[in-house]
């Protein structure tokens, strides 16, 4: 019961943080800009448009879902003990699970609001005015469950940062890297592996392995595993050598939104006021 | 019943030594200051209280149990607290947070208007947190830490930034939610503030306590030069002169104060009470302040 209404408190405050509304309208805005941009590329390899559209959503949810997540959890712990709150809300009748829990679950509903809006605004003037497929709906669905998966996952890295730091900057500057080292230099990283004489010899599995050590990575195959948005992506290559199943990739990336929430968690407990 | 007992604590962090050997009980009906220098172990002890550190050696109990372990729900619903500083979130109206504290705590929609009035901050329920003053805030501190009328308050530095008006208000709610049968403790470094509202003081010097008792007990136990106020009408030098003999004088034209020696009380006010000239006299009880630095005194001497 307590870890309902620290939701409910969590999640009314981050719905009136101005930067999160930024946000949602940054990804709608965005998503909008792509309908009139991708829609060129439809006449050509005869696909309806919504599918297009999940493919430019799916690269865009890459960098913001998980920079939405992070900039709303940086500073979950650190921030409340900075600002002398930590002490008081401890000192309520909870433990100290169910108030990071139920900040969790807060701060993802909040996340998987602004993803709801900014996706729905995103293809609204696609839904008025063209015919969809069944694959294109179902590529859109698998879009939006891989995104609130991916907040998930970024809200829990952002916890563990968010227990461990002493201030609220180097909370800040240490989920801007983490945010560029997944969104950016992983797969960077991985290119320049592939391109080299080592990474010739890996085969599908260990590329596949590798894939699974990055949820945004896991997101992207997700979001693209239907057969025609993959045609529409930039990593198509990898989508081709990528021979996981979708319920696979669904499990990695749940275990990668347990793991980190877990650790949290752990982490949490043994946090000294 | 105690409420609060802490039993030989000690406590370090890393390996700079804060409590050493801690030991003292505060009762039900009791308002009780923890009184010290910066660093004496106040907010340390505060901490241990409820949970949010663990003693190195010893035993903490509130209403009886350990707060940390099986039991923490159900002592937290016993406890009110309000930290140093506080910084709710700004956005917040300040009926918003009493709502929230009374969810968690199972207080009634009627408990958190009584607490509101009671500490004189109903006014500016609607009002957003980020546009109270301090005094104000602080208030709203109290509000919530008083709903669901717990048995044990405790307070970190509660007065501290409060003007008069407002310091008032905290120790009348504090006294009156100690006369109702509830155990409050809280610390402080007002001491000629809080003098007329507590009944017992934990006084700690280097994380040990120097004292635990009442500040009668205080007085008596250290024998304090006491000052005597004295009006008279037609003076006469010799009685000035006789005067003399007890201590050091400080008079103007109706008005005399003489400091003397605890030993000297009873035969200065005999002297003085057999002077015709003498309309009226007081005796002025040393300040908690003067306590205090005196204790200390004896301290550093022994």
């Amino acid at each position: 019961m307590n870890i309902f209404t620290i939701l409910s408190r969590e999640l009314r405050n981050s719905l009136s943080n101005r930067y999160l509304i930024a946000m949602i309208i940054i990804l709608a805005a965005l998503g909008l800009t792509l309908v009139s941009i991708g829609s060129s590329t439809t006449g050509a390899v005869k696909v309806d448009r919504l599918t297009v559209q999940v493919a430019s959503l799916s690269s865009l949810s890459i960098f913001l879902v998980p920079l939405i997540a992070l900039f709303i959890s940086y500073d979950s712990v650190v921030g409340e003990k900075e600002q002398g709150r930590l002490m008081l809300e401890l000192s309520f009748p909870i433990t100290r699970f169910e108030w990071l829990m139920g900040k969790f679950l807060g701060h993802w509903i909040a996340v998987i609001i602004a993803i709801f809006i900014g996706y729905i605004i995103a293809v609204i003037p696609i839904l008025v005015s063209s015919e969809l497929s069944k694959d294109s709906i179902l590529s859109f669905g698998r879009l939006i469950y891989s995104s609130i998966l991916l907040g998930g996952v970024f809200i829990g890295i952002g916890y563990i940062v968010s227990v461990l730091v002493k201030q609220r900057s180097s909370a800040a500057g240490i989920a801007i890297g983490l945010w560029l080292v997944f969104v950016m230099l992983f797969d960077l990283a991985l290119l320049g592996l592939l391109v080299s004489e080592t990474g010739k010899g890996l085969n599908a599995s260990q590329v596949n392995g590798l894939l699974m050590a990055n949820p945004v990575d896991i997101f992207r195959l997700m979001s693209l595993s239907t057969e025609q948005v993959n045609q529409f992506s930039a990593m198509q290559a990898i989508g081709e050598v990528n021979t996981l199943s979708f319920g696979l990739l669904s499990l990695s990336m749940l275990a990668w939104l347990i793991v980190p929430l877990f650790l949290a968690l752990f982490l949490f407990k043994r946090v000294k006021l | 019943m105690t409420n609060i007992r802490y039993k030989n604590i000690n406590f370090s962090y890393g390996t700079a030594p804060i409590l050493h050997d801690v030991s003292f009980n505060v009762e039900p009906g009791m308002c009780c200051a923890l009184i010290g220098h910066n660093g004496a172990g106040k907010t340390t002890l505060i901490k241990l209280l409820l949970g949010m550190i663990k003693p190195n050696a010893g035993s903490v109990e509130l209403c009886q149990f350990n707060p940390i372990g099986k039991h923490e729900k159900k002592i937290k619903k016993q406890i009110g607290f309000v930290p140093e500083s506080i910084n709710f979130q700004p956005n917040n109206i300040g009926l918003q947070l009493m709502q929230y504290v009374a969810k968690l705590k199972g207080a009634s929609a009627k408990d958190i208007q009584d607490k509101m009035e009671l500490t004189n901050i109903a006014f500016a329920q609607h009002k957003k947190i980020g546009a109270y003053s301090k005094g104000m805030k602080q208030r709203l501190g109290l509000a919530q830490a008083m709903l669901g009328n717990p048995k044990v308050l405790i307070l970190d530095e509660p007065a501290s930034g409060l003007d008069p008006d407002s310091r008032q208000i905290l120790y009348r709610s504090l006294q009156a939610h100690a006369k109702a049968g509830n155990t409050v403790m809280f610390s402080s470094h007002a001491l000629n503030d809080i003098e007329s509202y507590i009944d017992h003081i934990i006084l700690l010097n280097e994380g040990g306590v120097l004292m635990d008792c009442s500040i009668a007990q205080y007085r008596d136990s250290l024998k304090l030069p006491v000052m005597i106020e004295i009006q008279t009408t037609n003076a006469s030098v010799s009685f000035y002169n006789g005067l003399k003999e007890f201590g050091k004088l400080d008079y103007d034209e109706h008005v005399t104060h003489i400091t003397v020696d605890y030993s000297n009380k009873l035969p200065a006010l005999a002297y003085i009470s057999a002077n015709s000239c003498v309309t009226d006299l007081r005796l002025l009880d040393a300040s908690l302040e003067t306590i205090y630095h005196e204790l200390l005194k004896n301290e550093e001497h022994t």
